[in-house]
């Protein structure tokens, strides 16, 4: 699938630029893409290491566990075989408390340091295992409550009511985070069907 | 309202990180060990994510500058005049899930361009909210977890998008009318 993907944006994309005959822009786009890719990273960094360290004290004093115990309702519902993982169950409930609170640039490092501990639980690391694609259904849902950047730009922008979209957002989130939701369980219960048949 | 919600992302951050300190010292952990060996693995993955931002900004950046997106554009717009969906909506749509940065950017200049509460701003101010980049955060985190077959996950998070836009519109015009 991704490398679909990658050829179509490229090759398209290069096709296309020959086509209108801008081809000249495209050796530019590469070297400002790997250059951009590189500050990205480094900008990263800081504050995946810094998160990450201060996620590792949450873990070793067992905050992530306790977080874990509020949330655990609906996450016994949406991971049904890891409800003893209460450190990964800990993490995800952290990246979606983030993501709803707005707080972007936390968003990420929790949501990777969740991805490499939920691939450590995954049976076929090559592919994505049942719980990593309903924690991406999650993520890709991008529930959100307080969208703060939004807010900010409407403000600057003007707006009598900045806050107006608050209510609309959330209703758009949480009908594309089910959407998801429904998606991938319907996804995996194919999968699951098809294995079943593939042994018989 | 908005003062309220502005202050708990303002607190939300230094107190979750007291409170963590806090309760790490109170656990009697070395929370300086810790916190070192915990950023130097945030560290390792960083760099391990490198190649796969990479190959994300060259394919988005390519598929951008060349033209390619606005000729998508181009096409579909016809279509959305029958439906009466301003063009510019259909490129922040489009945008989204290609590209976070550019999508704030187009959003500013909407809401510059129509005015913040207008139809186009309302609307443009939603699929900035409810939309995610997609392509982005999917390389991102199986970049991660060094996953190959990302099973269903792609097409998941495409039809979540898509629906997100729908009813980003049709708020949007329900909101506006009032």
């Amino acid at each position: 699938m991704i490398n679909t993907v990658w050829l179509t944006l490229t090759g398209l994309g290069i096709t296309i630029a020959i086509v209108s005959g801008k081809i000249g822009i495209i050796t530019p786009t590469i070297f400002a893409s790997a250059d951009k890719a590189i500050q990205f990273c480094l900008g990263l960094a800081g504050v995946m290491a810094f998160w990450s360290g201060i996620l590792k004290i949450a873990e070793v004093s067992g905050i992530t566990e306790q977080i874990a115990k509020l949330f655990q309702p609906i996450l016994a519902l949406l991971f049904p075989s890891i409800s003893r993982q209460k450190k990964v169950l800990g993490l995800i409930s952290l990246t979606m408390a983030a993501n709803l609170l707005g707080l972007g640039n936390i968003t990420t490092p929790l949501g990777l340091k969740t991805m490499t501990e939920l691939q450590e639980l995954n049976p076929t690391p090559e592919k994505a295992s049942d719980e990593i694609c309903t924690f991406l259904a999650l993520v890709l849902g991008g529930l959100s409550l307080i969208p703060t950047t939004l807010i900010a730009i409407r403000s600057q922008a003007g707006s009598a009511n900045p806050a107006l979209i608050l209510g609309p957002v959330f209703l758009t989130t949480a009908i594309g985070t089910v959407t998801g939701l429904l998606f991938n369980y319907c996804a995996l219960k194919i999968s699951k069907w098809r294995d079943h048949r593939g042994n018989q | 309202m908005i003062a309220l919600f502005l202050t708990i992302s303002e607190w939300a951050i230094p107190i979750l990180l007291l409170i963590i300190l806090g309760f790490g010292h109170f656990k009697k952990i070395a929370i300086y060990e810790v916190f070192i060996q915990g950023a130097m693995e945030g560290i390792r993955t960083t760099i391990k994510l490198v190649p796969y931002i990479l190959a994300i900004f060259l394919a988005v950046g390519i598929f951008r500058t060349s033209g390619a997106l606005d000729l998508i554009i181009v096409l579909l717009r016809s279509l959305l005049a029958l439906l009466k969906i301003p063009a510019d909506i259909l490129t922040l749509g489009f945008l989204k899930p290609l590209s976070g940065s550019a999508a704030l950017g187009i959003t500013a200049d909407l809401l510059h361009k129509y005015g913040p509460d207008s139809l186009t701003g309302i609307t443009a101010s939603i699929i900035q909210g409810s939309s995610e980049t997609t392509f982005y955060v999917l390389s991102l985190y199986l970049g991660a977890a060094h996953i190959k077959d990302s099973r269903h996950t792609l097409a998941m998070g495409l039809i979540a998008e898509l629906i997100a836009f729908i009813v980003a519109i049709g708020i949007g015009s329900i909101i506006a009318q009032r």
